[in-house]
């Protein structure tokens, strides 16, 4: 009866590498990494703020719209509660990525905005914001992309035979996407209109 | 040098015939593609070749000293792919940095675009914070390239680069290798490829030892395998894990499926890397991961 309990536990083993559930796991891991990347890069970004608008607000006069934009769209980004639920609900995750992509479109108003304005351009600690700010905006670039791809990866893969069949069985669902359409508007340079800032 | 830019015009003119001569490569999406793996990239020439050399020798003493590994890409323009998305593209590819360490550097400069970056692999961004990468762009190489001292700015840049890794404290260099390609994994690397074919043989000859003596034949070939793998290599414990390794499949294994393990199993491992051998080869050591740190900036 043992014996019988151990062949079965071996035979187990062996159906269960056969059958694709540790490539499974192995993806969905890589995924969570992935996720974990990108939420920390885009919360380095939201710690950058605060220094960011303090600057800008020694600027007299500065552009006030963009400003209360950015800090608007910052307070909205953190707001939400970020659980690792949140990358296996569809619906959640499309909004987490709007909040952080006003932001991100607010931000790049801002720098666009701040070129305007002499005093921060020859302000070394506000190019050292900028150039850390364009330095995070790259990370989450890259960061969104290896998402993307493992994310892909994994919804590839489990719905392969006979991965498919253990995906089932063990619960392993396909993962929600991040939307590429957005990026493309938030890749679009913001049109800056000059008339009321303009000395 | 003289025949090697002569090759690379070569190959340039048979990959892509119809590309004007003396532009860098690009794929049929209009971005660039990303150059063969090189310590130094200028495919147009922006760099009198004495001053690309000096580049060159300048990189390969520090790798050897220091270990890191640092490259430059000189083009006309990344456009219309953005300077930053153009170097990861590269980074990712070459993946430049020893393994384990991934202590590398991309320098990217697109002339006509009149734009710079640098991109550090993410065990340097903390001895090359994107602020100091900013720095470096804006005063080192800005100034200069605005001149068209394009080796001056580079040099000046790699100097300062150099001060900021050593000052990190990372594991040296091999200096005393014999060739300039040397990190200590790929060696090790190097070491476990040249012994395979011995573990092979090892494995062929017990298995016949074994049919004509026994035990005591499989014994003698892993004997055989100790000595002569500690003989080439002057490395005893790797002899002893041939030995084992040749009298346990010698003894236990079939011959013809031991082989094609051994051979799976590497299989894949040694993908990385570019043009090796030679002196002044330049392989990646496959550990740099570039994750978008660093910076750029315009002139």
């Amino acid at each position: 009866m043992r014996m019988l309990r151990l062949y079965g536990l071996m035979a187990l083993a062996i159906l269960l590498t056969g059958c694709g559930y540790n490539g499974i796991q192995t993806r969905d891991q890589a995924v969570k990494s992935a996720w974990a990347e990108v939420l920390s890069q885009y919360q380095r970004r939201a710690d950058l703020i605060p220094n960011i608008v303090n600057s800008v607000k020694g600027e007299t006069n500065f552009e006030q719209e963009t400003l209360t934009r950015v800090i608007e769209a910052r307070a909205k980004a953190t707001s939400i509660q970020v659980t690792p639920e949140l990358a296996n609900d569809p619906a959640a995750l499309h909004k987490f990525q709007q909040a952080q992509g006003e932001l991100s479109s607010a931000l790049s108003r801002l720098l666009v905005v701040s070129e305007n304005y002499p005093n921060l351009k020859s302000n070394q600690g506000f190019q050292d914001l900028r150039a850390e700010l364009e330095g995070t905006e790259n990370r989450i670039a890259i960061a969104r992309n290896r998402y993307i791809k493992a994310v892909e990866d994994y919804n590839v893969f489990i719905k392969q035979l006979p991965q498919n069949l253990t995906a089932m069985a063990m619960g392993f669902k396909e993962k929600p996407q991040f939307a590429v359409e957005n990026e493309q508007a938030l890749e679009k340079p913001p049109t800056v209109d000059f008339g009321g800032a303009k000395k | 040098m003289r025949w090697s830019t002569a090759s690379l015009a070569l190959v340039l003119a048979f990959l892509l015939p119809a590309a004007p001569a003396a532009d860098a490569k690009r794929g049929p999406d209009g971005l660039l593609l990303v150059p063969p793996l090189a310590r130094v990239s200028d495919p147009n020439g922006y760099l009198a070749p004495a001053d690309r050399a000096a580049l060159e020798n300048k990189l390969a003493a520090f790798e050897a000293t220091r270990g890191a590994q640092i490259a430059i890409v000189l083009v006309g323009s990344t456009k219309p792919e953005p300077i930053e998305d153009y170097a990861h593209r590269v980074g990712d590819t070459w993946k430049i940095g020893r393994r384990g360490i991934g202590d590398g550097i991309l320098i990217v400069v697109a002339i006509q675009d009149r734009a710079a970056r640098i991109d550090v692999a993410r065990s340097l961004e903390g001895a090359i914070p994107d602020v100091t990468a900013a720095h470096l762009v804006r005063e080192k190489m800005g100034p200069r390239f605005a001149a068209k001292d394009y080796a001056g700015g580079l040099t000046a840049t790699l100097d300062a680069l150099f001060g900021l890794i050593t000052a990190e404290g990372l594991p040296p260099g091999t200096a005393s290798a014999e060739s300039a390609r040397g990190n200590g994994a790929a060696q090790g690397e190097q070491a476990i490829r040249a012994l395979i074919p011995l573990v092979i043989g090892g494995v062929v000859l017990g298995a016949v030892l074994r049919r004509l003596f026994g035990v005591l034949g499989a014994l003698l070939a892993a004997g055989g395998a100790v000595a002569v793998v500690a003989f080439l290599l002057s490395s005893l414990f790797l002899g002893v894990v041939a030995g084992v390794l040749v009298f346990v499949l010698a003894t236990f294994g079939g011959p013809m499926m031991v082989v094609s393990q051994v051979l799976g199993g590497r299989g894949g491992g040694f993908s990385s890397g570019g043009f090796g051998g030679g002196g002044g080869g330049f392989s990646s050591g496959g550990g740099g991961d570039f994750s978008g740190g660093g910076a750029s900036g315009n002139w």
